[in-house]
C-alpha cells in the first residue's frame, strides 16, 4: 500500500497570527522581527515576498528595499498557544503525526481512507477544521513521502491552496525543481551547503530531474557516496516514518539583557540568578537533574549551546553552579555581547524520598549552600520573587 | 622649591599603555613646580626627539631614558651622558632585534653612561656584582615596596623613589585598562590583573608622594641627585651623513666631478658655458656641505634599474640631473639650486627617488647588501589609533556584534561633517548627542566618550614607504633598531624625528606609473623592434601630446588622471584665447597644474584659469607681485610660501624655509603659533593692511600638509608627459600596462572602459594566448591571468612557461597533463572561458565534469557534457572570476528597466546645457570635499555606454543621498548640465538607486555590484577571546 504523508503548515505563522488581531495588516506588506534595530527578518508576508523582501535580510535592508514594510514583534507565547492548538485539531485525524516546526506538521494518514475517505479530502478537512477553529489559512500537500509532501506543501504560494502529488508521479514533479528545494541538503553537503551547490551548478546539475537522469556512477564519480541518496530523493524515494512525538520532559528559565552585555562578573550574576530559579522549580517539584544546558544568544544573533553532565542527579545550586559556569566559560568565547540566555535543565528525575542507608559524602560548605537556599526558598514563597537577593561581599 | 622628580613617566609612546601625551605629561608636571622630567616609556625611545621640544617649550628640563622589560626581569635606564644614549640605543635595538637577549646580561654589557634603577631583585643582585655604581632600587608605593626596601638595606644600595606614572590624573586609569584591553584583544572583565599598572600609578605630586615616603626620606633626596647627574641639554643639530666606500671627502668630491661631467656631456652633448656654470657652482656647494658621499650613493642605487624618477627639491640640481638622480633639466625648466641646497640653510638635503613599484623591495635590499645591517635601517611609521580605529577597537572591547561596528563607524564618521557643535563642547556630552541623534543606544555614548580620549595614541611601528637612513659607523648607536614584519631593521622614530635628530635619510619609493612606463616601452620594442626612449625621445615637445593633454582625456596618465586635474586642463585650455594658447607652454602649465590640485587650494583653481586667460588681476599686495608673477598671482609652488615670508613680512630666508617646512610637519600647532604671529606683526609693521594680511596667511596655509615644490612638479610633470605620449602613440600597450600594473586612480573596470573608448578591444582571457600580464597587439588586448581570482602567479608562469617551452596546449587533456592543475585552478580558468579555443566541442559544464573527475584521481567514460551555459550564466561567472563583466557594460543589464525613462546620453550632455535631464551613470570615482562655509559635499565621476562625465553633489543633495552612492553601481541622475569654462558638469538633484529598482534586478542586487578596489583585511591576533 503507498503511504500516504500529509504536509500541512500555516505560511508565516506569526505573521498570520498577527493579521487575526489587526485587519489592518492584510493585504500589505508584513514581516516579522524582533523590536531592535539590529534585527534580522524571521518571516515575511506573501505580498514583502514580491517586494524582495526574504527571511534573514536586515531590517534596515528590508526598509531599503520595502518603505511600506510594516514589522511585527514575534510573541513566543501566541506562537506557543496557536501551535498547540493546531496540534490539538490534527491529532483528530491520526495518531501518527510529527510536528516539525511553528504550524508545521507531518501527519501518516495511510490506512485511514475507510475512515476518513481519501488522504487530500483529510487534508482539506484538516484545513478546514483549523480554519474555523483558529481562523488561520494553511496549505496541505499529500504525497508518498515526508520529502516530496514537504517540498509540494513548500511551493504552494497562496493557502489555503492543496496539492496532490499520485503515487508514481514524484519524480515528474521533482524534475523541474532547482536542488535547493531539498530540505537536508546539509546531511548530504555535510554542511557545506553553499559549496555543494556551487559545485551542482558548476556541473550544470541545478535542478533535481538532472540529477535523476544522470547515471549514478557519473554522480559518484563527482560527488561521492552521497551521490546514491541524492538521486533516490531526486526521484522522490524517502522512506523515513513519521515519527510520533516523544515527551522529553525539561525545564527551561531564560533572561533577555537589555541593553546586551559582556561583562563576565554581571553575566555570571544573571546567570546564577537563573539557576536559582531553576533550582527552586525542580525543588518545588520534587524533581533533581542529571544536566543542564546553557545556550547564549549573542548580539549578532549568533547562538551557542553547551551542556554539562552532573556526577549526580540534583537540584542545588551549590552542586550545579560549578559545571555551570565552566560551561559559560566555554560557550562565551567570541567577544560579542551577551542578548539572551537559556538554561535548561535535562534528564530529570524523581527525588528520592527515601532516606539513605549511608552518610552521603557532602561537604560543610555545601551543606550550609544548601541550608540557605532553602531559607531563600521559604521567604521569596512568602514574600516574592524579589524580597531577598545577593548583596555584593 | 623641588623636592622630587618624577624618573619613571611613560608617554602615549608606551604602546598601548600609557594613556598621557607629552604635552599633557609636560604641562602637568610644570604646574606641579618641577623643574626636570625624565621620559621612560617601555622598550624604546619612541617619542624622545619630540619630548627634548616638548619639555623645553614647557620650561622643563628633559632627562632621556627607557623602562626595559624581558621576560620576568625590568629595569628603568636613564640617559647620564652621551655614552649612555648610545647605550642605551644599543641595549633597546638588542632587546629588540636579538633572539639571544638577555636582560641582565646586556645591561651589564652596556651599563657605561646609564644610571638604573630597578626592583628586579635578582637582577639588582647580579649588576651589583660588577658595580654598585649608578644602581638604585625603585621603590614605588604598594605592597612590593617593603621587599624593595628591605633588599636596599641589606644590599647597601641607594633607594630611590618613582610612581611608575602611566597616566597624568587617576581619573584616567579607566582609559589605561581600555587601551590595555585592546592591545590583548580581550574585554575590560577578562583583562589579566598583572597585564595592567595600578590605579595609583599617575603623576602624583611631591605632597602625595611624601606620604609615602615618611620613612624614607632619602628616596626622595636621591631623585633630586639622579637628575642633577643626567644630562638635561640635548640637542641633534649635527647632520649625521653617510659615506661612500670608506672615501675620503676630497676622494668623494673629485669622483663626483668626474661623475657630473660624464653625465653632463650625455644629457647636454655640448657643454655651453651656462651649464658648466650651473655645475660648478653646484659642486662647489655640495663640496663645501660635505654632501658628496651623498650625491654618489644615491647615483649608485639609481644606477641599478632602467627607469627612476628622481623627486623632490633635488630635481632642481643639475648634478642630480647629470647622474641620472633626476630627469629634469633645470637649466631648460628655469628651476633654482637654491630650493634644493643653499650655503645659507642648515638642514641636509632630501633626494626621493622613484623606482618601478615591483622593483623596490629589490632596490632596498641591494642596499641593505651594500651596506650591511650594521650600517643603514628604515624609516619607520609610527601607527596610531586613527579614530575609525579607535571606535572600532573600543567596540570591540565593549562586545559590540562586527557588523553594528561597522554601521556605527561607518555612520558616525560621515555624520561627522554634518555636525553643527558649539565651540568645543565637552566630549561626553557631544558623543550623547551624536548617539540621540543617530538612535545610538548604550553603551555606544560611553564607546564614542572613550574612543575619543584613546584616539592618536601610539600602537605599533610599520615600515615608512621608502625612508633609509645610511650612517658611516653604527646605526645602532644614533637611534634604536627593531625589526619590522618583513623582517628589516626599522629606527623606532617617523621621518620628522629621523630628519631632527640629524640623520639624514634617502626616499626609496615605489611608483607604478615608472612601471607602466617601463612595460608599456618593452611591450613597444617588442611588437616594432624600436627603442621609444632612446637619448632623443622628447615628449615634452610632441605636438599629438601635447593635445592629448589639452583635452584633459589623460585617464591612466600618471598623476594627472583624477577628475579635478583632468577638469581644469579642459577649462584651462578649451576657453584660452587662440594668442595665449599660441605661446602657451603646455609643459610649464602641467608643471603648474600638478601643484594647484591639491585639497585646500580648491578655491583658488578658478581664479587662475581667469586670469591665465588673460583676466587682469590686482596682486596680492605690491612686494610680492614679481614673487608670482609666474603663477598668476596664485601661491602655488611650496617655495612660494618662503618668497612671500620674505617679501611681504621681511622673513630672513632660513626663517621662511623654516615656516615652509612646519607647515608640511604632523607636530606643528605650536611652532606655527608662533609663526604666524610673528608674520601677522611684521607685515603689518611693514605697512601691509591686516586684510592683505590675513588673505595671504589663508593661500599659506593651503599648503598645509600637502603641498610641492617646483622642481618636484616639473619632475612628475615629466613623467606625465610620458604616459601622456604613450596614450597618444601606443595606446594598446599602453593602457595593458596601466591596467596590468593596477593602482591607478581608478578601478580596472573604468580603465577597461576607458580603453573601449579609445577604440580598444578586449578579449577573455586564453590558455595559449594570456600572460600574467594584459597583453596588447594592434588594436586588441588580452586580457591576463591576474585578472582571474585566486590563481596563484608562480604557476600560472610555470603554465606561460610551458606553452612557451613544449608548444600550445592542444586540449584540456593536454593542459592537465602537463600542468597538473589544482581543482580550484582549472575551475576558474574554465569558467572564465581560458579553454574555450581548445575545448574540442567540449562545454564549459563538460569540461569542468572532467576536471572533477581528473581531480579526484578518477576515471570514467562517456562522461557528460551538458548543454553550455545561459548567457546570463556566463555574465555571472565573468563577475565572479574577473571582478567585473567583460562581454558588454553593466549598465546594458538595466535597459529593460530604463526603457520608460529618458536618459540622455553622456556624449550629448553639452547639447542640454542649463537644462534638467536625466542620466544614468555608473559610478566610477568620488572625491569630496567642503564648501567655503566648510559644508560637505562631492564631486562624482559617473559613466555611461558613451562617454564618462562628472556630476556636483552640493551640501543639500549629499546630504540627502550620499548614503545611496557606492562605487561601482548604477544610477539614475537627475540634474541641471550646468558649463564653466568649456566644461560641463551635471548638478545633481535627485538620485535613484538603479539595482534596486522594481523590475531592474537581472541577479542578486549583490552579486551585480562590482567588488571594490581594495579589500580590507583582518587582523587577528592571539588573545583569549576572538
Amino acid at each position: 500500500m503507498d503511504r500516504q504523508i500529509v504536509c500541512f503548515q500555516i505560511p508565516a505563522l506569526r505573521i498570520a497570527l498577527a493579521r487575526l488581531n489587526e485587519p489592518s495588516l492584510r493585504g500589505r506588506p508584513v514581516a516579522a522581527a524582533p523590536r531592535s534595530r539590529r534585527a534580522v527578518l524571521l518571516e515575511v508576508s506573501t505580498e514583502a515576498s514580491t517586494e524582495g523582501l526574504r527571511a534573514g535580510m536586515t531590517l534596515d535592508q528590508a526598509r531599503f528595499f520595502c518603505p511600506s514594510l510594516r514589522i511585527i514583534s514575534p510573541d513566543r507565547q501566541t506562537v506557543e498557544l496557536a501551535h498547540r492548538s493546531l496540534q490539538e485539531s490534527v491529532r483528530q485525524f491520526t495518531p501518527i503525526w510529527e510536528p516539525i516546526g511553528p504550524g508545521r506538521f507531518y501527519l501518516d494518514l495511510t490506512g485511514t481512507a475507510r475512515l476518513f475517505g481519501r488522504a487530500i479530502d483529510t487534508a482539506a478537512r484538516v484545513q478546514r477544521e483549523i480554519a474555523t477553529r483558529c481562523g488561520l489559512s494553511g496549505v496541505s500537500a499529500v504525497a508518498t513521502s515526508k520529502l516530496v509532501s514537504g517540498i509540494a506543501a513548500d511551493r504552494i504560494i497562496r493557502p489555503p491552496d492543496l496539492r496532490d502529488v499520485h503515487p508514481g508521479a514524484e519524480k515528474q514533479f521533482l524534475a523541474p525543481l532547482p536542488v535547493a528545494s531539498l530540505p537536508s541538503l546539509n546531511r548530504l553537503s555535510a554542511g557545506r551547503t553553499p559549496e555543494f551547490l556551487d559545485l551542482l551548478a558548476d556541473l550544470s546539475l541545478d535542478t533535481l530531474g538532472k540529477i535523476a537522469r544522470t547515471p549514478l556512477d557519473h554522480l559518484e564519480l563527482v560527488l561521492g557516496p552521497p551521490s546514491r541518496l541524492m538521486q533516490q530523493w531526486a526521484v522522490g524515494f524517502d522512506p523515513t516514518p513519521v515519527w510520533p512525538q516523544a515527551r522529553r520532559p525539561s525545564l527551561e528559565f531564560s533572561h533577555t539583557l537589555n541593553p546586551d552585555e559582556v561583562d563576565d562578573d554581571a553575566l555570571l550574576a544573571l546567570l546564577y540568578g537563573l539557576l536559582e530559579r531553576l533550582c527552586r522549580q525542580l525543588r518545588r517539584s520534587g524533581r533533581l537533574c542529571r544536566s543542564v544546558q546553557l545556550e547564549l544568544v549573542q548580539s549578532d544573533g549568533r547562538e551557542t549551546a553547551r551542556r554539562a553532565a552532573l556526577a549526580r542527579a540534583s537540584h542545588w545550586e551549590c552542586e550545579i553552579y560549578p559545571h555551570l559556569e565552566k560551561i559559560f566559560f566555554r560557550a562565551f568565547q567570541r567577544r560579542v555581547r551577551i542578548r539572551k540566555m537559556a538554561l535548561r535543565a535535562e534528564a530529570l528525575e524523581a527525588a528520592e524520598r527515601q532516606l539513605a542507608l549511608f552518610p552521603q559524602p557532602i561537604s560543610e560548605e555545601n551543606s550550609r549552600m544548601q541550608r540557605l537556599a532553602s531559607a531563600l526558598d521559604c521567604v521569596r514563597s512568602r514574600y516574592g520573587e524579589k524580597a531577598i537577593d545577593w548583596g555584593a561581599a | 622649591m623641588n623636592s622630587f622628580v618624577h624618573l619613571h613617566v611613560h608617554s602615549q609612546y608606551s604602546a598601548m599603555r600609557g594613556v598621557s601625551s607629552l604635552e599633557e605629561l609636560c604641562r602637568a608636571a610644570r604646574s606641579q613646580g618641577a623643574d626636570t622630567l625624565a621620559l621612560t616609556d617601555t622598550n624604546g625611545l619612541y617619542g624622545a626627539v619630540r619630548f627634548i621640544e616638548v619639555a623645553g617649550e614647557n620650561g622643563l628640563k628633559p632627562i632621556l631614558g627607557a623602562e626595559l622589560t624581558h621576560g620576568p626581569h625590568r629595569a628603568v635606564c636613564l640617559v647620564k651622558n652621551t655614552e649612555g644614549y648610545a647605550n642605551l640605543c644599543r641595549l633597546i635595538s638588542s632587546r629588540h632585534c636579538d633572539a639571544s637577549f638577555n636582560l641582565i646580561g646586556a645591561v651589564e654589557q652596556h651599563r657605561q653612561g646609564l644610571i638604573v634603577l630597578s626592583d628586579d631583585l635578582p637582577a639588582l643582585a647580579s649588576w651589583r656584582e660588577s658595580s654598585p655604581d649608578d644602581l638604585y632600587v625603585e621603590l614605588t608605593p604598594g605592597p612590593p615596596m617593603q621587599q624593595a626596601v628591605a633588599f636596599s638595606r641589606s644590599a647597601g644600595l641607594p633607594p630611590v623613589a618613582t610612581n611608575r606614572v602611566h597616566f597624568v590624573r587617576a581619573e584616567e586609569y579607566p582609559l589605561h585598562r581600555l587601551l590595555r584591553a585592546i592591545d590583548l584583544n580581550t574585554t575590560l572583565s577578562r583583562l589579566p590583573e598583572d597585564a595592567c599598572t595600578a590605579s595609583t600609578h599617575w603623576l602624583a605630586p611631591f605632597s602625595i608622594l611624601q606620604r609615602y615616603y615618611a620613612h624614607l626620606p632619602e628616596a626622595l633626596a636621591n631623585t633630586l641627585r639622579i637628575a642633577e647627574s643626567c644630562r638635561t641639554d640635548w640637542d641633534f643639530k649635527e647632520t649625521i651623513f653617510p659615506a661612500f666606500r670608506a672615501f675620503s671627502d676630497a676622494k668623494a668630491s673629485a669622483v663626483l666631478k668626474k661623475k657630473t661631467y660624464a653625465g653632463a656631456r650625455r644629457r647636454y652633448l655640448e657643454l655651453t658655458p651656462k651649464v658648466r656654470g650651473r655645475i660648478e657652482r653646484e659642486l662647489a656647494i655640495i663640496r663645501e656641505k660635505g654632501f658628496s658621499h651623498y650625491f654618489l650613493i644615491v647615483e649608485e642605487i639609481v644606477r641599478r634599474t632602467r627607469l627612476t624618477c628622481g623627486r623632490g627639491s633635488a630635481a632642481a640640481s643639475i648634478v642630480s640631473y647629470c647622474l641620472g638622480i633626476t630627469d629634469v633639466d633645470p637649466i631648460r625648466h628655469n628651476l633654482l639650486f637654491e630650493r634644493f641646497l643653499s650655503s645659507a640653510r642648515n638642514d641636509p638635503p632630501d633626494i626621493d627617488v622613484d623606482f618601478p613599484w615591483d622593483e623596490r623591495d629589490r632596490i632596498v635590499e641591494s642596499v641593505f647588501d651594500r651596506y650591511k645591517t650594521e650600517k643603514v635601517a628604515m624609516v619607520a611609521n609610527q601607527n596610531t589609533l586613527a579614530l575609525r580605529g579607535a571606535i572600532r577597537e573600543t567596540a570591540k572591547v565593549y562586545g559590540m556584534a562586527p557588523a553594528e561596528i561597522d554601521r556605527a563607524a561607518s555612520m558616525i564618521l560621515k555624520r561627522l561633517n554634518f555636525l553643527r557643535l558649539a565651540e568645543n563642547p565637552p566630549v561626553r556630552s557631544w558623543a550623547e548627542s551624536l548617539c540621540e541623534l543617530k538612535e545610538f543606544t548604550e553603551p555606544w555614548p560611553e564607546i564614542l566618550d572613550r574612543a575619543f580620549h584613546v584616539e592618536g595614541h601610539f600602537r605599533n611601528l610599520g615600515l615608512h614607504c621608502g625612508g633609509i637612513v645610511i650612517v658611516p659607523d653604527e646605526i645602532r648607536k644614533y637611534a634604536p633598531v627593531e625589526i619590522s614584519a618583513k623582517g628589516i631593521p626599522m629606527l623606532q622614530w617617523e621621518k620628522d624625528q629621523v630628519e631632527e635628530a640629524g640623520l639624514v635619510k634617502i626616499d626609496l619609493l615605489g611608483n607604478r606609473s615608472l612601471a607602466v612606463v617601463r612595460d608599456a616601452l618593452l611591450a613597444v620594442e617588442r611588437h616594432t623592434g624600436k627603442r621609444v626612449d632612446d637619448p632623443a625621445w622628447d615628449p615634452i615637445s610632441d605636438e599629438e601630446t601635447q593635445e592629448l593633454i589639452r583635452r584633459g582625456e589623460t585617464i591612466g596618465c600618471f598623476y594627472i588622471e583624477s577628475p579635478a586635474t583632468r577638469l581644469l586642463l579642459k577649462k584651462l585650455w578649451t576657453r584660452m584665447p587662440e594668442e595665449l594658447r599660441q605661446k602657451a607652454d603646455v609643459f610649464e602649465y602641467l608643471v603648474v597644474v600638478s601643484s594647484l590640485v591639491r585639497p585646500a587650494a580648491i578655491n583658488f583653481v578658478n581664479d587662475f584659469v581667469r586670469r591665465a586667460h588673460g583676466e587682469a588681476y590686482a596682486p596680492l599686495h605690491p612686494a610680492v607681485q614679481k614673487v608670482l608673477r609666474e603663477t598668476h598671482g596664485i601661491m602655488v609652488y611650496q617655495e612660494d610660501v618662503t618668497n612671500v615670508a620674505v617679501a611681504l613680512a621681511g622673513f630672513s630666508l632660513a626663517d621662511g624655509e623654516q615656516l615652509r617646512k612646519i607647515l608640511s610637519k604632523k607636530h606643528k600647532r605650536l611652532q606655527l603659533k608662533d609663526y604666524c604671529e610673528r608674520f601677522f606683526r611684521e607685515a603689518m609693521a611693514r605697512g601691509v593692511p591686516l586684510s592683505t594680511v590675513d588673505a595671504v596667511w589663508k593661500m599659506i596655509m593651503s599648503f598645509a600638509g600637502y603641498s610641492f615644490c617646483k622642481p618636484h612638479s616639473a619632475s612628475y610633470a615629466q613623467l606625465s608627459f610620458k604616459c601622456a605620449y604613450l596614450k597618444t602613440h601606443h595606446q594598446a600597450e599602453f593602457m595593458a600596462a596601466v591596467i596590468s600594473n593596477e593602482g591607478g586612480f581608478y578601478p580596472t573596470f573604468a580603465y577597461v572602459s576607458e580603453a573601449r573608448r579609445m577604440g580598444l578591444k578586449f578579449f577573455p582571457p586564453d590558455v595559449n594566448a594570456s600572460g600574467w600580464a594584459y597583453t596588447a597587439t594592434g588594436k586588441n588586448i588580452r586580457v591576463g591571468f591576474m585578472q582571474i581570482k585566486d590563481l596563484e602567479r608562480a604557476w600560472i608562469e610555470r603554465v606561460v612557461a610551458e606553452q612557451s617551452r613544449s608548444g600550445p596546449f592542444e586540449s584540456f587533456d593536454d593542459f592537465w597533463a602537463r600542468t597538473n592543475p589544482k581543482l580550484g585552478q582549472a575551475r576558474v580558468l574554465i569558467k572564465a572561458g581560458c579553454f574555450d579555443s581548445i575545448a574540442q566541442g567540449l562545454t564549459r559544464p563538460g569540461l569542468l565534469w572532467r576536471a572533477y573527475v581528473r581531480a579526484a584521481e578518477k576515471y570514467g567514460d562517456d562522461l557528460p557534457n551538458p548543454r553550455e551555459y545561459s548567457e546570463a550564466q556566463k555574465l555571472r561567472h565573468e563577475i565572479e572570476i574577473l571582478g567585473f563583466p567583460l562581454s558588454r557594460h553593466p549598465l546594458e543589464l538595466y535597459s529593460a528597466s530604463l526603457a520608460t525613462v529618458k536618459c540622455v546620453p553622456a556624449r550629448d550632455m553639452i547639447i542640454h546645457t542649463g537644462k534638467s535631464i536625466a542620466m544614468v551613470g555608473w559610478l566610477v570615482s568620488q572625491k569630496m570635499t567642503q564648501t567655503k562655509k566648510g559644508d560637505p559635499m562631492e564631486f562624482v565621476t559617473f559613466e555611461d555606454l558613451t562617454g564618462i562625465y562628472e556630476t556636483t553633489f552640493f551640501p543639500d543633495t549629499y546630504r540627502r543621498f550620499y548614503h545611496i552612492l557606492a562605487g561601482g553601481r548604477p544610477y539614475l541622475l537627475r540634474g541641471r548640465v550646468e558649463e564653466e569654462f568649456g566644461t560641463m558638469m551635471l548638478n545633481v538633484r535627485h538620485v535613484e538607486r538603479l539595482d534596486t529598482r522594481r523590475g531592474a534586478v537581472i541577479f542578486e542586487v549583490d552579486s551585480i555590484a562590482i567588488p571594490r578596489k581594495s579589500s580590507r583585511s583582518s587582523n587577528t591576533a592571539a588573545s583569549p577571546m576572538r
